[in-house]
């Protein structure tokens, strides 16, 4: 199993991972390391299995439709990194932020 | 050649292929997985907020239950089929709008598939097909310094639309003209209005659309280059969307290039659409089931319990408007246009107000009220009772028909007791025959070269007549009656 | 003066011997003095204590026979716990500065109960690690020799019940993150069934995995702590609605008559000898109890990492995307929002997190979400069946609970090595089900665990297998040098 240079490059940027080539190249080794091992998994036949998305057999579980007051703007915006006092603030954003 | 035209020609030459999306935020009271206020329109920026809609670290969501059942009614209306099992799933993407960084959505296993829409088209029945209807949440939202996303060096986030519990409504490519494509979220919504579940307001945007447009040579198997076009905000702007892409997609395909598969922004401003982004790499969302809640098992019994909440849809109430009350086709849609229309409606025939006339009435000059002092009836001074028994005075012959307009105009406002005004004011009509022929025969000596034209057969001239013993009568006459009294004095009849 | 469990504390506290002061002071003061060594420590919350000391000292002169066996005494917690208005870090430089506007259910319910915050413990960032070294402040040392690791990810959390300051603490378990350090530093560590414990307010990892759990002195204390935090919560979809068993009811009903299971696959060649040994020592100490051992086969096992390292990084890939510098934590400003992201992320998480992501990412993205995360899920349900299937013919499982001892710092560099301290705990995690850690030896001096794991919902269970054991043996009453010398 080998993963490429571009894939790592691609699930970086997926992932909103800023990552220097020395880092990706390591990535790279540890990645396709555990790759390997997990390809184990294939020899699996799970022809009659259904996939676990979840342990237990909990099903509707719902929430009466009651509002409950908000914590406000001050507690919202008390951890930001940027704000204005009203509004969370980011910069630029390009018209590719939305690709990939 | 105008617009239309353009556009018939282009039909004739290629098959246009539409498909619809919407997106309609719920009315419930809460939020779809947290329970702020679902009504954030009021609140200050970031105000309307929880650990939950703000994706801290740590929050688990929860299922508003009414949204659920929102959805299912909905469904049903629009005769869907409801699987047994259904999920949420999360959808990954990195955006300033979406705080977890995922939208909680449905992707393989939605709430409702395969039902349709049916609705004339210029007096046509067209059916599109519904591919499904599902449930996820709304994100916050942005505005940009300068106000144009391109050029803009920073924006504000806004996170109290956060949450709010949206329905997608995923049309199938069954649409051909942009006309139809209008007419079809004209029936949507309306019907989403009847049951309650959305409040249909594009401009506000609780009521979303996005279209997808691909055009083929007539006779052609294969779909031409798909097309989304969003940003539009009205009806109208739909339509207006489609026509202008016909038009430019017509024009590339005649001179033999090719379309690129894009997301198009519709600019009012301009009357046309700009590209936004390419689609040539579709997203990756990377959906998988979301660990933190449980499925859905929805069974017969639950879905019967929703379907009993569902209201007569509004084709069905104008089908039986017009079998039941005698109305024409016209009339009954007009009738049936909202749930509050046709609640008023059936209330007024229940008071005893003769079908016709209510129908007569209602959507001439109580609409026209209704509209100039932009409040319905049932919160105007006069109200449906107050309407009613005033109705019932003109169906008794008490009032005239001049009489009754001026008295609605004026009780819609200030309101007050219809009968107690006509008895306090001596409002009554005047319909004594004796009465009324002594003053026919004053007017037409009073006026004997209008009366001289109107033997001679001019029709127009009879008005003036009319108009002499309505003054005399301080305009309280029986004007039908008047009219037949001239007549028969001035033609023998 | 050793350090006392919370039964002895909570009689001494209501015969007037003590107060919830007195037992505050000498844990901060333990506390200092041990840092240095250990840094189990992200932060000391002394004002919070106090407050909540101070206030534990009223509900025992007013209600000393009604009010919980906790009150008034201290205890730390796994820094993944959200505290409202106390700096909640997760191990991470992303989140550094970031406090929380609310608090978790189950720390809520031990606040609720009288407890009193000593502090928020080290761990592996974002809980991902089995050796405390991937925390972005310091790694924690292992009292028993400074110079190893205490395991992981809950590593602080262990580190402080093993060295005496405080009878118990809260950690998180995802893979093994709880029983692993409880084993490799002498102290009673306890999983329950996924959905006993509200992971309202506990900073995701996996989803589908995480559950926060005690870390005590014995196992009659963990019964405690898990009695005061277990239950449903409405705020999390994923808790179960079924009435908890008190552990306390059967705690002391013995094995005799139990059938107890050895799979053979967690006694492979990974085990050190020394583990082995001291691991069936304990079963022979079982089966003179009345207990009948018998070998049993979960052949899954050699998948169930694989397994695990599919679904926890997929997981987690997702509940990290929130880390975006826009809302809260750390962030590097940059023109655009796309370098503003890159570099955040880039910058704010440690090698492993971004290892784990890049993984999970990978896993769910467009055309390997089939072969991988699809893949894993449905395996997943053999691993659960299969436990399902032996655990009909035995009441519970027993084996050690970490192939090795404590390891030294930077001896397992390579991330597979690594991932390998969980082989025998992370299945009991992808099948939902409880388990426990108990010291069953040493070797070398450094502490060896027992794991005993149940059928989902037996956690009283789980409890009454380890508490037999655990009265039949000393190795609980041993202390590390650092709680010998607590005074």
């Amino acid at each position: 199993m080998t993963l490429s240079r571009a894939e790592v490059d691609h699930v970086a940027t997926l992932a909103r991972l800023g990552l220097s080539d020395a880092e990706k190249d390591r990535l790279l080794g540890e990645l396709e390391a555990i790759l390997d091992h997990i390809a184990r998994l294939q020899r699996v036949d799970t022809s009659t299995l259904a996939e676990t998305a979840q342990v237990g057999d909990l099903v509707n579980v719902l929430r009466a439709d009651v509002p409950e007051a908000p914590i406000g703007a001050a507690a919202a915006l008390r951890n930001a990194p940027a704000t204005d006092g009203s509004y969370f603030v980011v910069g630029a954003i390009q018209g590719t932020e939305l690709d990939a | 050649m105008t617009e239309t035209a353009t556009i018939a020609a282009a039909l004739d030459r290629y098959e246009v292929v539409i498909g619809l999306e919407v997106h309609a935020q719920l009315l419930t009271r809460s939020k779809m997985f947290c329970p702020c206020p679902a009504d954030y329109t009021s609140a200050a920026p970031n105000a309307n907020t929880c650990p939950v809609c703000l994706g801290l670290p740590g929050v688990l969501p929860t299922i508003n239950q009414q949204a659920v059942d929102f959805t299912v009614r909905t469904a049903l209306a629009l005769h869907c089929d409801i699987p047994p099992f259904t999920k949420f799933d999360r959808k990954n993407y990195f955006y300033p709008d979406l705080p977890k960084g995922y939208q909680i959505s449905q992707y393989d296993l939605p709430l409702s598939v395969n039902g349709h829409l049916e609705f004339p088209v210029n007096g046509d029945a067209v059916r599109c097909g519904i591919t499904r209807v599902h449930l996820e949440e709304d994100t916050g939202t942005m505005h940009h310094a300068g106000d144009v996303l391109q050029s803009a060096t920073s924006s504000l986030i806004d996170l109290n639309r956060c949450g709010v519990p949206l329905m997608e409504i995923v049309g199938e490519p069954d649409l051909r003209t942009p006309e139809a494509a209008r007419e079809y979220l004209v029936r949507l919504r309306q019907i989403l209005t009847y049951i309650g579940v959305n409040d249909g307001n594009l401009e506000k945007g609780s009521f979303r659309c996005d279209a997808n447009i691909s055009l083929r040579p007539r006779g052609a198997q294969e779909l031409g280059v798909k097309v989304e076009v969003k940003n539009m905000n009205s009806f109208r702007a739909v339509q207006r969307a489609l026509e202008s892409e016909i038009d430019r997609q017509t024009e590339v395909l005649d001179a033999g290039g090719t379309l690129v598969q894009e997301t198009r922004g519709w600019v009012e401003a301009q009357g046309r659409t700009i590209s936004q982004r390419s689609k040539e790499q579709a997203h990756d969302y990377r959906y998988f089931p979301e660990p933190d809640l449980p499925p859905l098992r929805l069974d017969a019994a639950f879905v019967e319990r929703v379907r009993a909440t569902l209201p007569e849809l509004p084709e069905a109430r104008a089908h039986r408007f017009q079998q039941q009350y005698g109305l024409t086709a016209y009339d009954a849609a007009v009738l049936t246009d909202t749930r509050d229309e046709a609640d008023t409606y059936e209330a007024l025939v229940a008071a005893r107000v003769p079908a016709k006339l209510a129908a007569n009435w209602q959507s001439g000059d109580v609409a026209a009220l209704a509209n100039e002092h932009h409040v319905p009836l049932q919160h105007s001074g006069l109200g449906i009772d107050g309407l009613a028994s005033l109705l019932r005075l003109v169906d008794a012959g008490t009032i005239n028909g001049p009489t009754a307009k001026e008295l609605l105009a004026e009780l819609y406002v200030s309101g007050g007791n219809p009968e107690a005004l006509v008895r306090d004011r001596g409002l009554a009509q005047v319909s004594d025959t004796s009465e009324l022929s002594a003053l026919v025969n004053a007017a037409i000596t009073a006026n004997p070269a209008a009366a001289a034209d109107f033997r001679a057969g001019k029709q127009q001239a009879l008005g003036q007549l009319m108009r002499a013993v309505k003054e005399a009568t301080g305009g309280k006459a029986d004007m039908p009656l008047v009219n037949r009294l001239l007549r028969e004095r001035l033609l023998g009849q | 003066m050793t350090p006392r469990t919370i039964t002895e504390l909570a009689a001494a506290l209501r015969d007037g011997t003590t107060t919830p002061r007195t037992l505050l002071d000498a844990a901060l003061a333990h506390v200092d003095r041990t840092e240095q060594d250990l840094n189990a420590y992200l932060a000391v919350t002394r004002e919070l204590g106090y407050t909540q000391a101070d206030a534990a000292s009223h509900v025992l002169e007013e209600h000393p026979d009604t009010a919980s066996p906790l009150c008034g005494i201290p205890m730390a917690l796994k820094d993944v716990l959200c505290v409202d208005g106390i700096d909640t870090t997760a191990g991470s430089k992303i989140l550094r500065g970031f406090k929380p506007p609310y608090t978790s259910t189950a720390v809520q319910r031990l606040f609720d109960a009288g407890a009193v915050c000593v502090g928020k413990t080290n761990c592996d960032e974002f809980a991902m690690g089995s050796s405390t070294e991937n925390s972005a402040y310091g790694p924690v040392g292992n009292p028993w020799d400074i110079e190893r690791v205490p395991g992981g990810s809950s590593g602080g959390s262990a580190a402080t019940v093993a060295a005496g300051s405080v009878p118990y603490s809260l950690g998180s378990d995802t893979g093994g993150s709880i029983r692993q350090p409880a084993a490799l530093t002498g102290v009673v560590g306890f999983k329950p069934t996924y959905g006993r414990i509200s992971r309202y307010g506990l900073i995701a990892f996996a989803s589908s995995l995480d559950q926060i759990g005690p870390f005590t002195r014995t196992v009659e204390d963990c019964a405690l702590v898990y009695m005061a935090i277990a239950g449903h919560d409405p705020r999390d979809s994923t808790s179960d609605p079924r009435a908890v068993d008190d552990p306390l009811a059967s705690l002391h009903a013995g094995v005799a008559g139990m059938r107890l299971g050895i799979p053979r696959e967690y006694l492979g060649e990974g085990t050190e000898p020394g583990v082995r040994d001291a691991v069936q020592a304990a079963f022979r100490v079982l089966e003179a109890q009345g207990a009948t051992l018998q070998e049993v086969s979960l052949p899954s096992t050699d998948v169930a990492l694989s397994v695990y390292y599919i679904i926890a990084p997929a997981e987690c890939s997702s509940n990290l995307a929130r880390y975006d510098g826009v809302r809260f934590g750390s962030r590097v400003e940059r023109p655009s929002l796309t370098d503003m992201y890159l570099q955040t992320r880039g910058v704010g998480f440690g090698n492993e997190v971004k290892r784990r992501v890049m993984l999970g990412t990978y896993a769910l993205s467009s055309g390997y979400y089939d072969a991988y995360y699809r893949q894993a899920q449905k395996v997943r349900t053999l691993v659960s069946q299969e436990f399902e299937a032996v655990l009909k013919e035995v009441d519970a499982i027993v084996c050690p609970t970490s192939p090795s001892v404590a390891f030294p710092m930077g001896s397992r560099d390579d991330p597979l090595s690594m991932y390998m301290c969980d082989v025998v705990t992370l299945p009991a995690n992808l099948a939902g089900i409880p388990g426990i850690s108990v010291p069953c030896g040493f070797v070398d001096g450094l502490p060896v665990g027992l794991q005993v794991i149940a059928p989902r919902f037996e956690d009283a269970r789980v409890m009454r297998v380890a508490h037999a054991y655990e009265q039949a043996t000393d190795f609980h009453a041993q202390l590390s040098p650092y709680a010998s010398a607590a005074a």
